[in-house]
């Protein structure tokens, strides 16, 4: 992917700018040096955080997980008291 | 049955803080070619994207050949015949011509029990795909080999070898050649010929006004109407694009330059192939733009001024006084303020609210005893911006991600405002904001210079430029290749300097 | 978006809490003495080092970082208090030449001294960018390593009247542990709400590149918050020894796990920028009701330890899933 990915839209339409005779203003400069940056810059900005680096998970299977760790909890906190109370 | 093969009634979405598409719609005759024109942010692409089932739209409906149809994804399209050249290419460069013309619908046969890409028949459609646009290229050679204005026509091919009956171009032309865009207009008048209904989205006017039947014109999110080309002018669409007439695009400025406070000597960036040996100077009161291509290193330059890369040269000089700047800190304490280029990555603090957003950067003149910070004083000051600068929030504790761009940039300016610089950087302060919204700001920007700032505007867009500015800096390749006055810019001089490669 | 009250969302963001109301209801009515004031001076008592512990990480979770070097933290200040506090006339003194002092006075010792490994931590953290994850697991295992040099892993105890007051004793009906919490408390409450040093927090974690740009010197504040959380585990530590009356290298093992989940618990989440104090304290409540509910039942500690570390991965996955809803 040639040229700077510059900053979007909230409609996620990127791109090219203005109305008028910008035909030339987006032709790409020919290299396009790798900045020495103070601090590292992404795009997302306010996203970034471990969770980024996980795979992508659905929603769905986390839900169905979570579920799955609460039923788990319940049974656990189940048999403790039973085997306290001497039934299991 | 209907004279129009693709319609698309009143279709509204909504994305948190803006309703990107209100009431849009599109009617597309067989045969045709229908130019879909709008500025950056009409939402030109979410209408397609809503029509090809990439976003779910919350109301209004496509009907597709006579029948109401809810498309599920691109491939889902593709299989009734609509295909789309994306803006944005997605190639994927390791692989073969041919295998990027047919991925997601690779041709199949059976070896034995399996069922496998079948290479030679892929080849082979491939190579008739390639010649019937007139391309020559070997579709067994790696994409990544192309140049991309190749890669572009090689999108364009793709789309064309689903046999569709709707094609939709975004911004076809953005990579091309001249002479590539003839082979493109040709290709497009032998589609029109059999019949395909040929969406042209674009904002070139020349290339729309030649090749289009009609024209479809999108402003904020909505259909302003629909116009034959023949009987089209420039300034009539420009007109209806923006929404006000031309004369009023930008507002009367009463700033009067005056004498230099900010000087900029021979400034280099630690990064060779980054900005060198810029240098500039700045008046009290002046709007300096400052234009260039992609890539000209711009924004890295005020950047750097402003402490955020690294130099390894150079001399800034304020009102008589060096600056040693190393960190936003010591810029900000000078009095100057940055209004960066991406607002989301660099600009705001999404998760906080607009009176957090509003403060973050004058926290220490709202303090109580030195420590306790004046909630009641800082209240104020949010109430005082809202009202000034028209930010369109329902209360100070919203969070700032959820307001409009423009909103969002306006609180931004509100932040720095409230250190009272005196020179302003503001980098593309109007991208992605609604054309109302940026009439403001220039409003804003105009106001400020008057009171005697110095802003420094970084603009792609032409006719910003020549509209806002006292005076253009241009830049080429990380140089400073000229000064124009604001009077006397216009494209031609701008370019000339910005295509100034040594 | 309807702004009406949505149930199924209520339960999907406070889901642990009501699984911990009902299970405090059920012991209350199947078991005797739950819902007594024993009972609950017991919890607050428990509660109180906890709260201060999950305090001092709330900084680091905020913006975006963590750490794990909490637990030994608190162990290593527990032994060093316990250095500093054993009783004149105890025959295995640690350090015999120790002079008597009064309690506060070795507080503020452990707390400097814990202060620099914070300061440490904040430094690598902010100045050489490496990952807190990393950081702070490398500073765990070295404060870890101290503790046993320095106790010759000999496991402390004999203190002196004054320390072991501080744990046992009470203003009134007011146990002084509870006070400690408030006081805590109350300062983290006026330092994240209504301090410079708390809003530069929040930018930081928001978006700390925008942070930067908006003239945050994120190194200071970061260095700060690391620091803070140093002096917490201290005076986390110190209160934990004297409760237990002994100190040892294997004080406040896991502690950070616990921490860490509380505050996840309490709505700060990983993601940075948000979290509020009364949070933490919910948070940290549900693992002592959980703790204290099953011990009334009578369960064997195992159960507990197995229907905690499930608690926490809920926890996290709850605060996964409302990242990636937002997305």
């Amino acid at each position: 992917m040639e040229g700077e990915r510059k900053g979007t839209t909230e409609q996620g339409a990127a791109g090219l700018d203005g109305a008028i005779g910008q035909d030339t203003m987006e032709r790409q400069a020919a290299a396009d040096p790798e900045e020495d940056i103070s601090g590292k810059k992404e795009e997302t900005g306010m996203f970034e955080s471990i969770y980024d680096r996980l795979p992508d998970i659905s929603i769905k299977s986390l839900d169905r997980f979570i579920v799955l760790c609460v039923v788990v909890l319940v049974m656990v906190i189940l048999v403790g008291v039973l085997k306290a109370r001497h039934l299991l | 049955m209907s004279e129009y093969r693709l319609e698309m009634h009143n279709v509204v979405k909504t994305f948190p803080g803006v309703k990107a598409l209100n009431g849009a719609q599109l009617n597309l005759r067989p045969g045709t070619v229908h130019a879909l024109m709008g500025e950056n942010g009409a939402g030109k692409s979410t209408l397609m994207k809503c029509m090809f089932g990439i976003y779910h739209m919350d109301e209004g409906e496509v009907i597709y050949e006579g029948e109401k149809v809810q498309i599920k994804g691109p491939l889902d399209a593709l299989n009734r015949g609509i295909a789309m050249v994306h803006q944005e290419l997605q190639p994927i460069p390791e692989r073969s011509i041919g295998e990027n013309i047919y991925v997601g619908r690779y041709p199949m046969k059976k070896l034995g029990p399996l069922s496998v890409v079948d290479h030679s028949k892929m080849y082979e459609d491939a190579a008739r795909v390639l010649e019937e646009v007139h391309l020559n290229f070997d579709p067994r050679a790696k994409l990544g080999s192309l140049s991309v204005s190749q890669m572009q026509l090689v999108e364009i091919a793709k789309a064309v070898s689903a046999d569709c009956k709707v094609l939709i171009l975004d911004e076809p032309t953005s990579s091309l050649t001249a002479a590539e865009v003839e082979a493109l207009f040709t290709i497009i008048n032998e589609l029109r010929g059999k019949g395909v209904s040929i969406v042209y989205i674009s904002h070139k006017m020349d290339e729309i006004l030649r090749i289009s039947d009609e024209v479809t014109i999108m402003r904020d999110g909505q259909y302003i109407g629909t116009w034959s080309s023949k009987d089209l002018t420039t300034d009539f669409i420009i007109t209806k694009m923006v929404g006000r007439e031309l004369s009023e695009l930008y507002p009367a400025r009463e700033n009067v330059p005056g004498e230099i406070v900010f000087e900029v000597e021979d400034f280099t960036s630690i990064n060779p192939k980054s900005f060198r040996n810029a240098s500039f100077q700045l008046r009290k009161g002046e709007i300096l733009g400052v234009a260039g291509l992609v890539g000209a290193q711009r924004t890295e330059l005020m950047e750097g001024l402003f402490g955020l890369r690294s130099h390894t040269a150079g001399r800034i000089t304020y009102k008589g006084k060096e600056l040693k700047i190393t960190q936003p800190k010591d810029a900000i304490n000078n009095g100057i303020a940055m209004l960066t280029e991406d607002r989301r990555a660099t600009g705001i603090l999404g998760v906080l609210s607009i009176a957090d957003n509003v403060s973050i950067a004058s926290l220490n003149q709202y303090l109580i005893g030195g420590v306790m910070l004046n909630d009641a004083r800082i209240e104020s000051l949010v109430q005082e911006n809202v009202a000034k600068l028209s930010i369109k929030t329902p209360s100070s504790k919203t969070q700032i991600q959820s307001l409009s761009g423009g909103n969002q940039q306006k609180v931004l300016i509100s932040r720095w405002l409230a250190n009272n610089p005196d020179i302003f950087i503001m980098d593309e302060p109007t991208r992605g904001i609604d054309v109302g919204a940026k009439y403001e700001i220039y409003c804003i920007i105009a106001e400020m210079a008057k009171q005697g700032k110095s802003i420094i505007m970084i603009s792609s867009e032409m006719s910003e430029l020549i509209g806002m500015s006292d005076r253009i800096m241009v830049m080429c390749d990380g140089r400073v290749t000229g000064f124009i006055d604001g009077a006397e810019a216009n494209q031609e001089n701008i370019m000339a300097l910005a295509t100034q490669f040594e | 978006m309807g702004k009406s009250f949505n149930l199924k969302k209520f339960i999907s963001n406070n889901a642990i809490i009501i699984l911990i109301v009902l299970l405090g209801i059920l012991t209350g009515f199947t078991t005797k003495n739950f819902f007594t004031l024993n009972n609950f001076k017991n919890l607050v008592v428990n509660v109180s080092p906890r709260f201060i512990i999950a305090c001092g990480v709330s900084g680091c979770l905020i913006t975006k970082g963590t750490d794990l070097s909490a637990g030994r933290a608190v162990g290593l200040a527990a032994c060093l208090s316990a250095m500093l506090l054993q009783s004149l006339d105890y025959s295995a003194r640690m350090l015999p030449w120790m002079p008597d002092i009064p309690w506060p006075v070795a507080l503020i010792i452990v707390m400097v001294i814990m202060g620099c490994f914070g300061a440490v931590n904040g430094v690598v953290i902010s100045m050489l960018k490496v990952p807190p994850f990393i950081a702070t697991l490398g500073m765990q295992t070295i404060i870890y390593g101290l503790c046993s040099l320095i106790t010759n892993n000999q496991p402390m105890g004999g203190y002196k009247k004054s320390y072991l007051t501080v744990a046992s004793g009470s203003l009134g009906p007011i146990p002084y542990l509870m006070i400690f919490a408030v006081v805590i408390g109350v300062y983290f409450w006026f330092l994240y709400n209504k301090t410079r040093h708390g809003k530069y927090m929040y930018a930081i974690g928001g978006n700390e590149n925008a942070a930067q740009v908006a003239g945050v010197n994120v190194t200071a504040s970061l260095i700060r918050i690391y620091i803070l959380a140093g002096c917490m585990y201290a005076l986390a530590g110190f209160l934990v020894g004297a409760k237990a009356g002994g100190a040892s290298t294997a004080t406040g093992n896991g502690y950070e796990l616990e921490a860490i989940a509380a505050c996840t618990i309490g709505g700060v989440s990983a993601n940075g920028g948000v979290g509020r104090v009364g949070g933490i304290l919910i948070g940290v409540l549900v693992f002592e009701i959980l703790k204290i509910c099953l011990q009334f039942l009578g369960v064997d500690p195992a159960y507990t330890y197995i229907a905690q570390g499930l608690v926490i991965v809920i926890a996290v996955a709850l605060d996964l899933r409302k990242y990636l809803q937002k997305k």
